[in-house]
């Protein structure tokens, strides 16, 4: 893997950090005064998500991370590990672990396609896509008609996520949520 | 890129410097100072240990491009010429970034007879004067003092505080890896790192408004005089002005003893030899000059970031028509 210096850092660049796959979010030259030059650099742990913040001498270098973004579709759950594959057509496959998954794990609906962290070809995290719309598995029967009222009850959905939605919802019915908020924002008409 | 060869700045920023020059030509004119050029070429490079003097190789000869017109500025004041401003480009290796760039437009200018106040406010003159044409409104400017603002901060005196103090300072104040550039040399340029990396994280990013800081200390003098303070303190007679959270200018009462500029420059080699800098040869000819020179305090104002600060551009790539990635 190539090595970056100082003045090739920039927002998105992927870098290895005390050990850790991280991305570069900010980079900014300072120079006191009448003093040594420095960079003040931030970075996202990208195994834990993390930010840390360092200086480097300017002119330090860093080794670069063997990290590629994919999209991927989530297959199945095997008890330990959660099954993608690529979606270039490879069909080639990974296992990603409970850390891996944990931020998406309770939106991952079997056919949907995530983007896929891999760090030297191993899954390290699984973003979930803003909105996913999934099937509500459990809540209290809906009330009919009632779509005027800014009542809401909790809903379980197939893939275990918890959301508070409408009374008007019933078992069965599709609805979309955000995923960054875990709001509910509609039914989806099938 | 078939956009590449574009400049950073819009028509507007162009005539906003054009405008800036225009105003500190009248400024100066007004007030009896002269208009000099010196060369961008130099027989020396800059002494001061965190300067990268950028050459040019001419056949057998090499110059150093100016890292700012003080030395051959000071030979000319030492010729007898009396106040005097210049206005022209300077060049810092290695220095690029939003508020930095290799290449940029220095204002510097020399007033035999004044003191460091006077400077300051003949300073903070001019930018009220600029600011106003850009429609910013300036309050007064706060003077504060070096030393008093490290102590209230950090409850020890930047002056007389040892290394281990300020190691300790650095790990207990500062976010972790707020200074993970520095190298332990134990030495005087480690004692600098480790203040900048203090005042800098801690202090600089409190200072609101127009700021001037006086009284550095003595081991960041540079080309400026040495003096004891009230308290006993050895502070090197400087001001640093900064705007918008941001270093805009750099006055010293300025040293004549050649004695102790041969002592400083030798200095500044033997901490660039243990950092694996290269050493810069003595400027002979401002080391003759300078018995010659006359009382007096200069001060350096980057005009770049200054028309930056005042057009609230983002960096200075908005306001250089090009600037280093666009070279």
């Amino acid at each position: 893997m190539a090595s970056y210096s100082t003045n090739e850092f920039k927002s998105g660049l992927k870098v290895m950090l005390e050990g850790e796959p991280c991305s570069i979010l900010e980079n900014e030259y300072v120079k006191p005064g009448k003093g040594q030059a420095f960079n003040r650099v931030k970075f996202r742990n990208l195994r834990t998500g993390r930010v840390w913040e360092r200086t480097f001498k300017s002119g330090e270098s860093l080794e670069g991370a063997d990290v590629l973004e994919t999209e991927m579709e989530y297959l199945y759950n095997d008890g330990e590990y959660w099954h993608f594959m690529k979606t270039d057509g490879s069909f080639e496959q990974v296992a990603a672990d409970d850390a891996a998954v944990s931020n998406a794990k309770q939106w991952l609906k079997e056919q949907d396609k995530f983007m896929v962290t891999l760090w030297n070809d191993n899954p390290i995290g699984v973003e979930a896509p803003n909105f996913v719309e999934l099937e509500v598995a459990e809540t209290d029967p809906g009330i009919k008609g009632d779509t005027a009222q800014g009542g809401t009850k909790p809903a379980t959905l197939s893939t275990g996520a918890v959301v508070k939605v409408p009374l008007f919802i019933s078992i069965g019915e599709v609805i979309r949520v955000d995923t960054r908020t875990g709001e509910y924002q509609n039914r989806v008409k099938s | 890129m078939s956009d590449a060869w574009r400049p950073g700045t819009s028509p507007v920023m162009l005539r906003a410097r054009a405008g800036m020059l225009r105003t500190i030509r009248d400024f100066f004119a007004e007030r009896d100072v002269l208009e000099v050029v010196t060369p961008v070429l130099g027989g020396a490079g800059a002494s001061d240990v965190h300067l990268q003097n950028v050459s040019a190789v001419d056949g057998p000869r090499t110059f150093f491009l100016q890292t700012s017109p003080e030395y051959a500025m000071k030979r000319l004041l030492a010729a007898g010429t009396g106040a005097i401003y210049q206005v022209g480009p300077v060049m810092r290796g290695g220095e690029s970034g939003r508020r930095h760039n290799t290449e940029f437009t220095m204002l510097e200018w020399y007033r035999p007879g004044f003191d460091l106040p006077e400077l300051a406010r003949e300073v903070f003159d001019l930018l009220t004067l600029l600011a106003t044409r850009h429609g910013q409104a300036l309050a007064p400017a706060s003077q504060v003092d070096y030393g008093q603002l490290f102590e209230a901060r950090f409850g020890v005196s930047p002056h007389t505080a040892g290394l281990d103090a300020l190691w300790h300072l650095v790990r207990t104040e500062l976010p972790d890896g707020a200074a993970a550039h520095i190298t332990d040399h134990g030495d005087e340029g480690t004692r600098n790192d480790l203040l900048d990396a203090l005042f800098s994280t801690a202090i600089e990013p409190g200072l609101d408004g127009a700021t001037f800081v006086f009284d550095f200390p003595a081991s960041q003098a540079s080309l400026s005089r040495v003096a004891q303070n009230e308290r006993g303190e050895l502070v090197s007679r400087r001001f640093e002005l900064f705007w918008h959270g941001t270093e805009l200018a750099n006055g010293y009462l300025e040293l004549r003893d050649a004695g102790e500029l041969a002592r400083r420059f030798e200095h500044n080699n033997t901490l660039r030899r243990v950092r694996d800098l290269p050493t810069v040869q003595a400027d002979r000819k401002l080391l003759a000059a300078l018995g010659h020179m006359p009382e007096c305090c200069g001060v350096a104002m980057g005009l770049d970031r200054l028309l930056m600060l005042m057009t609230g551009a983002g960096s200075l790539d908005e306001v250089i028509a090009f600037s280093d990635p666009r070279l």
